[in-house]
């Protein structure tokens, strides 16, 4: 089978740029070296409520993995799949505890990205959808499959943060850097001596830490962190990944040029 | 041995019942959380966040009652309570994920409100406000919806997406995945169980036939009914977690 929405052994990704959830399983493809097919769902079209999208994901989330015609949506355990499913490097410790320490990690990264949007929202996509029209938002939250990430849509689109909202989200960004530094203090890679999906997800929320917030990007505040960005920058899938974004992920070459340069910028196709 | 540190919260429930399940001797501390007591300095140095339960097995301390659940599972797999066909343990794990995510927070919340009076709550807010190092939540919920009728309407729409959701799964098969009984069921059940009492208008034999069928089910297990009864429960019922 050669049939590029994936109801053959090859995957199809269905994702925006490789940016937080929708980067997940494009970092994890690139490191196991599986080949896939990417569908560019453009977030800032709206794209993953168009009714195309919704015959693959009815819940217009990104991103989606289409295998052997089974559609996987919970970004995750999505990652804890491919590892399972194809050949190339273990992604996942072998060892029950080590697992935990694994998921643990990806669950509390999960849980800080949620400061993470609040200050994205702020800066991107807030200002993106307030330069729309009323009619036209409506109609694009119209389409929005669920009821209750309609309510959120309506609300977020009128919604302006103030200063205090954004300094505790800020605030919670650089606790949450404390708690990686001192897991690095303990083990080389986040969930031990070998580089798993916590090393992996956690970098796909974290990855632009240098640009959006210089002051937890210090030697001073987080140097094991600092260095762990390098050390992930520095890996090929890293730049492969890099290299299939369109969107927001291209910031990535400037971050790592402000690292020192760890990451060689492959050719553009 | 495994110790349980937790309280009769949905949470708690979850490895309570998995430890009955696969009949592993456990010893349970019980923590009285109206009182704080998993904002103690004994319980933070397990879990620096207050987070309940908490399972020790050896060395090692396990605040996620989720992960915990899998890292028994796996444990334990001789007991079939995971799968080891990637796509069915998918499921597993995003079924825990997305019914953490629509039920943990709003059954806890609308059930302390049913359970704490407003003179009760306001004193535990007083005494959580003194609590030092507590991390402020930051998240969109956080910065949305600081009115508390509107935090509890938002609630109860997040409950009626999961019961839809189990209402759903169960449509097709006895049990929430293909593979059997697993610990999705119990992971689910733990967050669903007090549904037909706490949401009589959303969750019954008529609007929710599987899920109601499968509540009952669930209760006529031995190990589930000993968990509901035993260890954090001995008053006999749900006692939910605070903010």
């Amino acid at each position: 089978m050669t049939d590029s929405r994936g109801s053959g052994d090859r995957p199809a990704v269905y994702t925006w740029d490789p940016n937080s959830n929708s980067g997940k399983p494009l970092f994890v493809f690139n490191e196991k070296g599986v080949e896939f097919d990417y569908h560019y769902i453009s977030l800032t079209d709206f794209e993953q409520h168009a009714p195309e999208y919704l015959t693959i994901n009815p819940d217009g989330t990104v991103p989606a993995l289409v295998h052997r015609g089974r559609v996987f949506t919970e970004s995750t355990p999505m990652c804890e799949y491919i590892d399972a499913s194809f050949a190339g490097p273990s992604l996942v410790p072998n060892d029950a505890a080590a697992r935990y320490r694994m998921r643990n990690r990806c669950r509390r990264t999960d849980k800080a990205a949620e400061a993470l949007s609040v200050i994205g929202w702020h800066l991107f996509l807030g200002p993106m959808v307030r330069s729309k029209s009323p009619e036209e938002m409506e109609r694009l939250i119209a389409r929005i499959p669920t009821k209750e990430r309609r309510i959120s849509w309506q609300t977020a689109s009128q919604a302006t943060f103030s200063e205090e909202q954004l300094a505790t989200a800020r605030a919670r960004v650089g606790e949450y850097v404390k708690e990686l530094e001192a897991d690095l203090a303990k083990s080389p890679w986040l969930a031990g001596d070998q580089f798993s999906l916590a090393d992996i997800l956690t970098f796909a929320n974290f990855y632009a830490l240098p640009g959006g917030y210089p002051e937890f990007a210090t030697t001073n505040f987080a140097p094991r962190v600092l260095d762990w960005l390098r050390r992930i920058y520095a890996r090929p899938a890293t730049a492969k990944t890099f290299g299939m974004a369109r969107s927001i992920a291209r910031r990535a070459f400037d971050i790592a040029r402000g690292l020192g340069n760890p990451m060689a910028e492959p050719a553009r196709a | 041995m495994l110790e349980l540190y937790g309280s009769g919260d949905p949470a708690t429930l979850k490895l309570v019942i998995c430890l009955e399940e696969l009949a592993l001797p456990y010893k349970f501390h019980a923590l009285d959380l109206k009182k704080l007591d998993q904002w103690s300095p004994a319980h933070r140095s397990m879990a620096p966040q207050g987070e309940v339960p908490v399972l020790v097995d050896g060395v090692y301390v396990m605040s996620d009652a989720t992960i915990a659940l899998l890292y028994l599972g796996e444990s334990h797999r001789q007991a079939n309570l995971v799968s080891s066909d990637p796509a069915l343990q998918y499921d597993v794990q995003a079924l825990n994920d997305v019914l953490d995510a629509a039920l943990l927070g709003s059954v806890n919340l609308i059930g302390w409100h049913r359970q704490q009076d407003g003179a009760a709550r306001a004193a535990f807010n007083e005494a959580l406000a003194a609590v030092p190092g507590r991390q402020k939540a930051a998240g969109w919920s956080a910065v949305w919806r600081d009115a508390e009728s509107d935090r509890l309407r938002w609630a109860e729409e997040k409950i009626a997406g999961g019961a839809a959701k189990i209402e759903a799964a169960l449509g097709m098969r006895p049990w929430l995945v293909c593979h059997g009984f697993t610990i999705a069921d119990i992971g689910a059940f733990a967050l669903a169980e007090s549904l037909p009492a706490l949401m009589p208008g959303l969750v019954d034999a008529q609007r929710t036939p599987q899920l109601y069928a499968w509540i009952l089910r669930m209760r006529a297990r031995p190990a589930v009914r000993r968990a509901l009864t035993g260890a954090g429960r001995s008053h006999g019922g749900t006692l939910y977690a605070p903010p």
